[in-house]
């Protein structure tokens, strides 16, 4: 991939969505209805079918994510090495952004 | 029958509506997601905006739904424009003949109009390309289209009269002393006028991205803080 490996922020609309979704695959692969179920337990979102999908897609396409092998209807997909590192680097960036925020509020 | 059976036919429904290589693809999954998440009308809207995304990207190539916001101000200031252009030219023709002019026939009644649809399908197909990103390869086509409305607005306002090249600006001198053609032209002053004013809307809506994502960016911090420790981060 040579994709710079903070590109989740190309994804547009897709890029809350994606992140959360990599976020949900980073302890282990997940189908579909895991990931939803996650997701809103980790955030309080819940990710619309369509939304969850489009954002899948881009992901696989960027190859961030694979799919596994399909389980009856259901699909798993798990984190890639790339996708772990464009994650851990959106991650360090929050985490900055975080960071300058909490320490401009407390000065207010 | 239970309380969510509409939605769920519908989100089925509209599943199959996907193109056919989305279908080939996702469409067994989100069957499966949909009979084990029982969704509700939201998902169905949720959807069909996804469906109405892959379907343009499908057949132009490009992805509607990303930069989604942009996209749509973007959308709706086009059809604002080509209406505003359309509506122009049917009000200066019946001013026209108000007016007294003997206007020529068959009269070119749409003139003004085909014009500015001509310009905002040109716009349609510009548009995805430099609303992507912000660099500057894209911004120059805007650039080039603003140039182009520029242009059609002062060429607009001149006219030949007897040989000579005249400049006219006064939008009731353009009813009163010229014919249909000219009445068109009017019409195209006004749609390329109110176009750069929604290129200048859209400059502004551009702006307001940064501070969208920063939005974002703070709900994600928040989603993202509980997962990090998985990653070692």
């Amino acid at each position: 991939m040579n994709r710079t490996p903070d590109a989740l922020a190309d994804l547009g609309r897709f890029s809350e969505p994606a992140l959360l979704l990599l976020v949900s695959l980073a302890d282990g692969p997940k189908h579909g209805y895991a990931m939803t179920q996650d997701i809103q337990r980790v955030s309080g979102q819940k990710l619309g079918p369509g939304t969850l999908y489009g954002a899948i897609a881009r992901l696989e396409s960027r190859g961030w994510i694979e799919p596994l092998p399909a389980e009856d209807r259901r699909r798993p997909y798990r984190l890639t090495g790339a996708g772990q590192r464009v994650l851990r680097v959106r991650l360090a960036s929050l985490r900055a952004v975080t960071r300058v925020g909490q320490s401009r509020l407390a000065d207010v | 029958m239970t309380k969510t059976a509409g939605p769920v036919r519908v989100a089925r429904a509209l599943v199959r509506l996907y193109p056919p290589a989305w279908r080939v693809r996702y469409g067994k999954e989100m069957l499966a997601l949909l009979d084990e998440s029982r969704p509700g009308w939201s998902s169905a809207v949720d959807l069909a905006f996804a469906l109405a995304g892959e379907w343009v990207q499908a057949l132009v190539g490009w992805r509607w739904p990303e930069e989604g916001r942009l996209r749509l101000s973007g959308l709706v200031e086009m059809l604002l424009v080509t209406a505003a252009g359309a509506g122009t030219a049917l009000l200066a023709l019946p001013a026209a003949s108000w007016l007294g002019r003997d206007l020529p026939f068959p009269i070119p009644p749409f003139d003004s109009a085909f014009a500015v649809y001509v310009l905002a399908g040109v716009r349609l197909l510009l548009c995805p390309t430099y609303r992507r990103s912000e660099n500057r390869r894209r911004w120059a086509i805007g650039r080039v289209e603003l140039a182009l409305w520029t242009a059609a607005i002062f060429a607009s306002s001149f006219e030949i009269e007897s040989g000579r090249l005249s400049a006219t600006h006064a939008l009731l001198h353009s009813y009163a002393s010229h014919t249909g053609w000219e009445v068109g032209l009017v019409g195209l002053r006004g749609g390329g006028t109110l176009q750069l004013l929604g290129l200048g809307i859209e400059r502004q809506w551009r702006r307001n991205r940064r501070i969208f994502e920063l939005q974002d960016m703070t709900k994600a911090v928040a989603a993202t803080a509980a997962t990090q420790a998985p990653l070692g981060l």
